[in-house]
């Protein structure tokens, strides 16, 4: 591969993540609206401060401000002498809020991953379950956008504090080194994040996010499980039995290993004690 | 809202005329990426053998190296959270080398990779069981009586509670950045420290056992996040930039790889495990009371009379030093040691700082404490 490539290899790899987060949660909503309006109108949608809309609308609302950010930093290195612009490009990504999202993307795709399982797709027409199934996804979706604006609200305090103290070294003590233009991004970004995750707001969203995460998983088995039943096909809910059987039985197993290996360093012991026998 | 100044873009931008070997490095830290073979980054090689298996767990004794000098063996009981071969991750970054140099005859368990068909494992099965099996394998092996007990992390809360359990089977006992005081904080601790404990006594005790139930585990991969939060800029930047800080250095470039690859290796906690995990320690803070129940035994910290060794890291952020500093006054020895090492928790065994004075020093205690 040749030099160039390598380069737009390693840039592109940064871009991705919050890219995809981004454009991902920006239509989330729009599509859940439309879709649970097409397939459900009596379903219960979610109302009030932490539906979706308005959640959706608040962190759209963020983000599309916050947007003037990398065009500044742009410009600005567009009006310098640069020769070398993937250092530039960096640098433009290091202060883009979609790049920012790629960590609440991760918590998004940590999330999926608690509640893989049968896609929507195939349920089926059970509309009560389906409804209960869907107004969990709505749930979680809608806590998981929750948790992504704080931590997008955090970014971007730590962006205006991180520019402002450019500025104020500018003047004087200018930074020299890529180690120090990161150091210095990490010490207030990490400063505000933490500030952030450590914060009554984020406390009660995280609370919130995994009784919604847990609450749409076991939407799924209930509904898994009425599949299994009517088909003949063993249920969530009996491998669990079993599961639990085979544990206490495999713990009996145990129990008599060690009484019987205890029994026989007894004889063994007595043997020591008392010469052979 | 963030209102964006020209003039710190214009001030950053000045530090990019200055970087532009960046570029470079991106090349070479793809090129390497390329190069590296999978055997490059194999960790725990240190050989060793199978010697006692019961279900997914399974005990190693490692080869000596040298005369075995201390006569009681030394069993290492690692967390659920990772694996324990960051014991030995590499050549020159290995406890595990480092002590079998010394003449210590060394075994370790393999708890292997829980899943939910083992959701109903209690931390009385892996402490009364398994751990107590491992222990009497070790004996046979050996032909000794009692072992040494060297416990990390939550494998040195396991280990903490055999010995109060099982104090005739346990010589010396050796913490490592062990968490036993829960509810303990240091005021003036850093923002990145005592984020577990935060968060999990932020949970309703309800809310985590219907999760459990849900799911059965308490999921590597969520744990993974847990980690990644506690540091969450530092974690999102290090593929892209510290990566940069070791193109030009093969060797220190495997080595972060091999780190890497031990920190994306995260079993799952069995669901009850995770229960009494979260709700036992974390939230109730049932040990250092009293009032840790295993398989309806109490676990009295009382019964701990053998000599203990507590080594803990300065900069731990896991298991801030709070959490496990001075906890002498809750165990029945007289014969109770502390040792802090400069570096954070899972640094303690792979910083170079750290590698010759951690096994020297246990080495030292443990061959002090040798019955002639």
């Amino acid at each position: 591969m040749a030099e160039a490539n390598y380069l737009k290899m390693m840039t592109d790899f940064w871009e991705t993540a919050g890219k995809t987060a981004s454009e991902a949660q920006k239509d989330l909503f729009q599509q859940l609206a439309a879709r649970f309006a097409a397939s459900f109108p009596l379903a219960a949608m979610p109302v009030g401060a932490a539906g979706p809309n308005n959640a959706g609308a608040a962190f759209s609302e963020l983000l599309n401000s916050l947007m003037a950010l990398p065009s500044a930093v742009k410009a600005a290195t567009d009006q310098s002498n640069l020769s070398d612009k993937k250092t530039a490009e960096l640098l433009q990504k290091i202060m883009n809020p979609q790049e920012w999202l790629s960590v609440s993307g991760y918590t998004d795709q940590s999330v999926r991953q608690l509640v893989e399982g049968p896609k929507f797709a195939d349920i089926g027409q059970l509309e009560g379950k389906f409804a209960v199934l869907f107004k969990a996804w709505t749930d979680l979706r809608t806590r998981a956008l929750e948790q992504s604006t704080i931590q997008l609200k955090a970014y971007a305090k730590a962006a205006q504090e991180f520019t402002g103290t450019l500025r104020e070294l500018a003047k004087d003590k200018p930074l020299d080194s890529r180690a120090q233009l990161v150091g210095l991004w990490v010490d207030v970004a990490n400063r505000h994040l933490l500030e952030a995750q450590r914060s009554a707001e984020y406390l009660e969203n995280q609370r919130e996010l995994l009784r919604a995460s847990t609450g749409f998983k076991r939407a799924q088995t209930e509904l898994s499980d009425f599949y299994g039943e009517a088909f003949g096909i063993p249920t969530r809910s009996e491998i669990d039995d079993l599961t639990r059987m085979v544990a206490e039985l495999k713990r009996e197993v145990r129990a008599d290993q060690r009484r019987r290996r205890r029994q026989g360093n007894d004889v063994v012991d007595r043997r020591t004690a008392h010469g052979s026998i | 809202m963030a209102q964006f100044d020209q003039t710190g873009a214009t001030a950053a931008s000045n530090i990019v005329g200055n970087v532009s070997a960046l570029g470079r490095e991106l090349a070479q830290s793809a090129r390497l990426i390329a190069e590296v073979r999978d055997e490059e980054v194999e960790i725990g090689t240190a050989p060793k053998e199978e010697v006692w298996r019961c279900d997914k767990v399974i005990l190693y004794r490692y080869k000596a190296v040298a005369e075995r000098k201390l006569r009681t063996p030394l069993l290492i009981v690692f967390s659920l959270v990772g694996r324990y071969t960051i014991v030995d991750l590499q050549e020159d970054r290995s406890m595990v080398r480092n002590l079998l140099k010394l003449g210590v005859d060394i075994f370790v368990i393999d708890w292997g990779s829980p899943s939910r068909a083992d959701r109903y494992l209690t931390m009385g099965d892996y402490i009364n069981d398994y751990l107590d099996g491992a222990i009497e394998a070790v004996k046979e092996a050996s032909g000794a009586k009692q072992v040494n007990l060297l416990g990390i992390c939550e494998g040195g809360t396991f280990s903490l509670c055999y010995a109060a359990l099982h104090p005739q089977n346990v010589e010396n006992l050796i913490l490592m950045v062990t968490p036993v005081d829960f509810h303990a904080r240091d005021a003036n601790e850093p923002l990145s420290h005592g984020l577990i404990n935060l968060w999990t006594q932020n949970l309703r005790g309800e809310d985590i056992d219907e999760m459990m139930d849900v799911h059965g585990v308490l999921s590597g991969e969520l744990m993974g996040l847990v980690f990644t939060s506690m540091n969450p800029v530092r974690n999102t930047l290090k593929y892209n930039l510290d990566l940069l800080d070791v193109t030009d250095d093969k060797k220190k470039f495997l080595n972060f790889l091999r780190m890497e690859k031990w920190i994306a290796d995260r079993p799952h906690h069995p669901g009850e495990v995770a229960k009494q995990w979260v709700k036992d320690l974390y939230q109730n803070n049932c040990l250092v009371v009293n009032k840790l129940l295993l398989d309806s035994q109490r676990v009295e910290l009382a019964n701990v009379t053998m000599p203990v060794l507590n080594i803990f890291a300065r900069d731990d952020h896991i298991v801030p030093t709070a959490m496990t500093r001075d906890i002498g006054k809750y165990l029945g020895t007289k014969a109770y040691a502390e040792l802090e090492l400069p570096a954070g928790h899972m640094g303690i065994f792979v910083s170079g700082k750290t590698q010759s004075v951690l096994a020297n020093s246990l080495a030292d205690w443990l061959f002090a404490r040798q019955k002639s």
